[in-house]
């Protein structure tokens, strides 16, 4: 890729449209200065934007914008087009073009960036460029600065262009990173320590009390235990009762058995005997009262039918007689009636001519009327027929037309009704559909909300844990700290009052005015060989000093000499100045310490001398002071003491061997010794330092927990706020979901309803389809017979035979009148021959019953007497018979009262048995129930035993040594009480939550390691990179150095063991000359080797064009005849546009472009072709 | 070598010369061609004369006019010195 054409547009020096054309070799741009040649190279970094790094040589993007006299046209364009035919940059394109605008306006300046002329960002820009591997970074560019900034920069600097070029940065960064991670690890550290601490301290408190609860237990167990040898011993009894029941249960069980047998036994035979008796009755009743009545019964039967019948008999006589008596008259009477009747027929003969012959002219005229109106009747009945049914068909049929409009119009409403109610249905049934997948949405979310909120309650449950964790360290390290500032303030006090009364040593307070005298003349070496008092020379522990002071007396301010000399001259000297007496103790002349018996009284302490510490050559002087006097406790020792020598308590009571007891109230003696305050004094220092630091770091951990505390509540805030807005989220889901749920129940319900509905309608319509169908039939049929009657209806012959008929019927009237004149006569004669025909027949009738009556009347007399014959052979028969079964009767009675007695005798016997069974079994239910009741609490004993971890097998121990062990366990557990017996859980779970933290702990120590190893890691590699790109440019460096001049150069780091902390220089050794720092060498020296370090960088970042700016300037002769010549050569492997006005360099280019400052201060551009190429 | 020479020096003393040889030119034409002042038509030859060349137009003393660049260039007098 290379460029191929610059086109500026109001650039700077460049006014007007200018184009310069680039070819992919060696172009060089020359022109005065001043013509606007740099403006060149300059318009490249700004369309490009490269000036990053390299400021371009315009303060503000307003100076670009050419203007003459202040006026400008507001608008700048640079637009560079590449050669991308070899597809360097990987787009599918010949000709890639780069555009930038800048604009003025009002409220500032504007910049737009084109890639093939589409607008795009400079990040875009460089993003595509960078694949073509031009970037700001990449020294393709190189300004008139750059050649001087590389020689005039520190050391430092020049190095960081390693580090640019090599992207050590990113590691920079990476580290950042992890420095930043490794801080919040080791907070969260830092913290998780503190609460391990505080846990651990709880742990060690629940554990003593946990250690008694468990305690407890043991012993609370082991009375249980014991107490389940009771129960065991109340079970073993229970068993013993058990026994004993199920031998007697037993026992009365076999006896029982045998009871039931016997009762059974005897009941077979008391109903075999209730069979017999049962069967002798029936005998009896069967014999007795049956036959013997049936017999009786017969008998009367007999004699009452014989009587009977000879009764009909006489009656059938006298019957028969009367008879026969009727029958004569009724023959008279017959004969008299058949005269009447013959003379009646004559009579009814003569009207029966008369009448037939009115009836035969009758029957003429009614023949002719019914002629006539049969005519008449015909035409009538025909033509009012027809026009009743015409209208009537009519009617018809205008009904059936609006009951089929009707239909019709009804048929429309309903489909319209129906496709209303199947758009409404399926509306509602998509409105389900989505409220469905809405509600499973909400369902869903609702799921996942709900798993947030477990997970953010659980954090911010152990955040609780932490918290109250922190706050039980904070208030413990505040109860420490107000403990150690008490002590430390009592500290304090304490050395303010001892440094005081050192200082009041210093003035001699409590010595008299010679030993202050001798001591002032010691200290100004006056006087020789004093060594000091008593009080100086001793030391003496607080709590000792009281008795020692009293024991020493006023020998406490004897001061101790080296020789007797030494105090001669101080007694002189006292004299001499009569400041009164002092006691010298010459060491030289004290006598020595006696040995001391040991003493072992209780309340004795110690030999007084024994008490001071003090140089042991100054050991004379001092037993002179104490000698064998001994310090007690108490003066109630001291008494019990008395006599055997000197004797002082701690209180300073005093008591001579003498027996003299010295004591009261005691202030402090101003005299002391004063090495023990100066002691005193600086082990209070000390102590007072060290709870000074204890408190400072108490308080840093007081704050660095309260610190924690807040970062904690605030991660608990956010948790809860956050587990708030889901819980919200969650409620509104759940609103949702049920008014989703409401409104599908309504939609269902509502499409329930349609489709009932349609079918309604469905079936409204089949109907109405019916009744139209129908109706057309109806329609069609009546048409046809409007039709058919509507033509018949025509005209009639109706009056001239109703004239007729009427004639007809008058002269019928009258024939009628006479005929029933006849008719009645002829009636009359009728009836009466009538009466007299039946009389006859009467009488005839009753004669032949008369007969019939008398034959069977004979016939029952014959009968009946042949019955009474029957009935006394009968009545024979029978009295027989009952005599025979009277005798069988009272046989069978006496059997059965026999047997009754029998039966009562064995009844008695089975209610007997019967009564002791019933006794047995009460007995045994009474003892079932104890057996169960038994067994009940022999259960619930053994349960009780196990409960005790006993085994109910076990043998019981001697129950007295089992009630003192319970009791001895009861006053153990008592003395244990209180106890905290949840102390056992919470120790397991503050245990548990102990292990946690300690993983947690561990975790994030791990994970510091690996932060650390990281960071360590980075550091490599940042020195790995720096170093290979480093090497390589060096050895770049070193060639091309040579190539150019000829000489030896080379990069140099200041530190090569760690390049970060040491800058880069060059040193080179042009030919001939010897090795020089960059620093030390000529102008031209320094541009030709920075020129050397650029080539080298380049060579090691290829780019596939190079913009050099004047590098050549400050190049003598020679070497810019070897630069032009380097650049030539690697003109052969990528485009080079250098700016130059050095003749070496144009020359040695293919082309050259020349800018003048022609008119209006318009760079001009014109070019020259040096080679073909 | 003959090439070490200071072109600084040079080059002022190179635009005197272009300078009155134009001068001459001008004295009875309108232009004159660049490609009628080289006498050396090396790239060295070209470059000596088009870098006075370019210093003279700079200076408003000639105008240069290329119609089409790398072509030939068309050196005329400048207005405000005629």
């Amino acid at each position: 890729m290379h460029i191929k054409e610059i086109e500026l547009n109001n650039f700077k020096s460049f006014g007007r449209r200018a184009k310069i054309p680039f070819f992919d070799d060696f172009t060089t741009i020359s022109g005065p200065n001043g013509s606007g040649k740099s403006n060149v190279v300059d318009s490249i970094v700004f369309c490009l934007g490269l000036s990053n790094s390299r400021s371009m040589r315009a303060e503000k993007l307003t100076d670009l914008i050419y203007s003459v006299d202040g006026k400008s046209s507001g608008t700048a364009e640079v637009t560079i087009r590449f050669d991308n035919t070899d597809r360097e940059l990987p787009v599918d394109q010949d000709e890639v073009t780069v555009t930038r605008r800048i604009k003025s306006s009002d409220s500032g300046y504007y910049s737009y960036y084109y890639f093939n002329d589409k607008p795009c960002s400079l990040s875009e820009i460089h993003e595509q460029l960078l694949k073509a591997r031009i970037s700001p970074n990449s020294y393709n560019v190189i300004m008139q600065g750059d050649v001087t900034r590389i020689i005039e920069v520190s050391d430092f600097e020049r190095r960081k262009i390693i580090d640019e070029i090599a992207g050590t940065a990113e590691f920079d960064e990476k580290t950042d990173k992890a420095l930043a991670e490794l801080d919040i690890v080791r907070e969260r550290i830092d913290r998780v320590s503190i609460i391990i601490s505080e846990v651990e301290a709880r742990l060690a408190q629940l554990k003593s009390e946990r250690d008694q609860a468990l305690l407890y237990k043991s012993y609370k167990d082991e009375k249980a235990r014991n107490e389940g040898y009771l129960v065991l011993s109340e079970l073993k009894e229970a068993q013993q009762v058990l026994d004993s029941l199920l031998e007697d249960i037993a026992d009365k069980a076999s006896k029982r058995q045998a009871v039931i047998a016997e009762a059974e036994k005897k009941g077979a035979a008391v109903q075999k005997l209730k069979d017999d008796i049962k069967a002798l009755n029936d005998t009896i009743t069967e014999k007795g009262e049956g036959e013997q009545l049936l017999i009786k019964r017969r008998i009367e039967e007999a004699r009452a039918g014989i009587k009977a019948c000879s009764n009909i008999i006489e009656f059938s006589r006298s019957e028969i007689a009367s008879r026969e008596s009727e029958k004569q008259k009724l023959f008279l009477e017959a004969e008299r009636a058949k005269g009447q009747v013959e003379e009646l027929d004559g009579k009814i003969a003569g009207e029966e001519a008369r009448k037939l012959s009115l009836a035969n002219e009758y029957a003429f005229r009614k023949g002719s009327l019914e002629e006539v109106q049969k005519k008449m009747s015909a035409i009538d009945a025909r033509f009012a027929g027809v026009r009743t049914r015409l209208s009537e068909v009519k009617a018809a049929l205008e009904a059936s037309r609006n009951l089929r409009n009707e239909k019709l119009r009804e048929k429309d409403r309903i489909l319209d009704a129906a496709r209303r109610k199947q758009d409404e249905e399926q509306d509602a049934v998509a409105e389900i559909a989505s409220s469905r997948s809405r509600i499973e949405e909400a369902r869903v979310e609702a799921g996942n909300i709900e798993k947030d909120i477990v997970e953010l309650q659980k954090k911010a449950q152990a955040l609780d844990a932490d918290i109250s964790d922190m706050e039980g360290a904070r208030s413990r390290a505040r109860h420490e700290l107000s403990g150690i500032e008490e002590k430390l303030r009592k500290l304090q006090e304490e050395y303010a009052k001892a440094e005081a009364r050192v200082r009041a040593y210093e003035d001699y307070d409590g010595y008299s005015e010679a030993v202050g005298a001798i001591l002032s003349a010691r200290n100004s070496h006056e006087l020789p060989g004093i060594y000091g008092t008593i009080a100086e020379l001793g030391k003496v522990r607080e709590e000792y000093a009281t008795a020692l002071e009293v024991a020493a007396g006023s020998r406490l301010q004897n001061i101790v000499v080296d020789n007797d000399e030494d105090a001669a001259r101080c007694i002189y000297y006292l004299k001499e100045r009569r400041l009164g007496t002092a006691t010298f103790l010459p060491l030289n002349r004290m006598r020595q310490r006696l040995p001391l018996r040991a003493i072992r009284e209780p309340g004795v302490i110690d030999y007084a001398i024994n008490l001071v510490e003090f140089d042991s050559r100054f050991d004379p002087a001092f037993w002179y002071v104490f000698g064998d006097t001994l310090v007690v406790d108490t003066l109630e020792t001291a008494r019990r003491l008395i006599g055997t020598g000197r004797i002082v308590t701690l209180d300073g009571d005093l008591i001579e061997k003498s027996g003299a007891m010295t004591g009261g109230f005691r202030s402090r003696a101003k005299l002391r010794f004063k090495a023990s305050e100066e002691e005193r004094i600086k082990a209070l220092a000390e102590q007072i330092t060290i709870q000074e630091s204890s408190r400072d770091s108490i308080l840093k951990k007081i704050e660095s927990i309260e610190g924690h505390i807040y970062s904690l509540k605030k991660d608990r805030s956010a948790i809860e706020a956050q587990a708030s807005k889901l819980n919200a989220r969650k409620e509104e889901l759940a609103g949702r979901a049920s008014r989703l749920e409401a409104a599908i129940k309504e939609k269902e319900a509502a499409i329930e309803a349609l489709r009932e509905e349609r079918r309604r309608l469905r079936d409204e319509l089949i109907a109405a389809e019916d009744a139209i169908s129908s109706a057309d039939k109806d329609i069609a049929a009546v048409s046809a017979e409007a039709a058919r009657l509507e033509e018949e209806l025509k005209g009639s012959e109706m009056p001239s035979l109703t004239e007729e008929a009427g004639r007809i019927e008058e002269e019928m009237r009258r024939l009628e009148g006479r005929i029933r004149d006849t008719e009645s006569a002829i009636a009359a004669l009728r009836m009466e021959k009538g009466y007299v025909s039946a009389r006859i027949e009467e009488s005839r009738e009753r004669g032949a019953r008369i007969d019939e009556d008398i034959a069977s009347l004979r016939e029952k007399i014959a009968q009946n007497e042949a019955q009474i014959h029957d009935f006394e052979k009968d009545i024979e028969e029978m009295s027989t018979r009952e005599k025979e079964i009277d005798a069988e009767l009272a046989g069978m009675k006496r059997q059965r009262e026999a047997m009754s007695e029998a039966l009562s005798k064995a009844d008695q016997d089975l209610y007997e048995t019967r009564r002791s069974l019933e006794r047995l079994t009460a007995m045994l239910n009474t003892l079932e129930v104890s057996r169960e009741e038994c067994l009940e609490k022999i259960k619930s004993l053994e349960k009780a035993v196990q409960e005790r971890g006993i085994q109910p097998s076990e043998d019981v121990p001697p129950l007295e040594k089992v009630k003192a062990t319970i009791s001895l366990l009861e006053k153990k557990m008592q003395a244990l009480e209180p106890v905290n017996m949840l102390s056992i859980t919470e120790y397991d779970s503050v245990q548990a939550r102990l292990t946690e933290l300690t993983g947690k702990r561990d975790t994030l120590q791990k994970e510091r390691e690996n932060i650390l190893e990281k960071i360590e890691h980075y550091k490599k590699m940042k020195k790995e990179t720096f170093l290979a790109t480093f090497n390589a440019i060096n050895g770049h460096f070193k060639e091309i150095f040579k190539e150019l001049s000829d000489g030896f150069g080379e990069l140099i780091l200041e530190n090569p063991d760690d390049p970060f902390s040491g800058g880069l220089t060059i040193h080179a050794q042009p030919q001939g000359k010897s090795l020089h720092r960059l620093e030390a060498m000529s102008g031209g020296e320094k541009s030709l080797t920075a020129l050397a370090f650029i080539f080298a960088i380049q060579r090691h970042m290829p780019a596939p064009f190079y913009v050099f700016d004047e590098i050549d300037m400050f190049l003598d002769g020679a070497n810019a005849e070897r630069v032009a010549r380097m650049i030539k050569k690697l003109a052969k492997d990528a485009q080079f546009i250098v700016v130059s006005l050095r003749k070496p360099m144009i020359e040695s280019a293919n082309r050259t472009i020349g800018i003048a400052m022609q008119e209006n201060n318009i760079s001009s551009i014109t070019g020259v072709k040096l080679r073909a190429g | 070598e003959v090439l070490s020479i200071a072109h600084k020096e040079d080059i002022e003393k190179s635009i005197l010369e272009l300078g009155s040889l134009l001068d001459r030119e001008f004295a009875y034409r309108e232009f004159v061609m660049f490609s009628e002042l080289i006498t050396d038509n090396t790239p060295r030859g070209i470059v000596d004369v088009y870098l006075p060349l370019l210093f003279l137009a700079n200076r408003k003393y000639v105008t240069l006019i290329q119609e089409n660049i790398f072509e030939d260039i068309l050196i005329r007098r400048s207005r405000q010195v005629g």
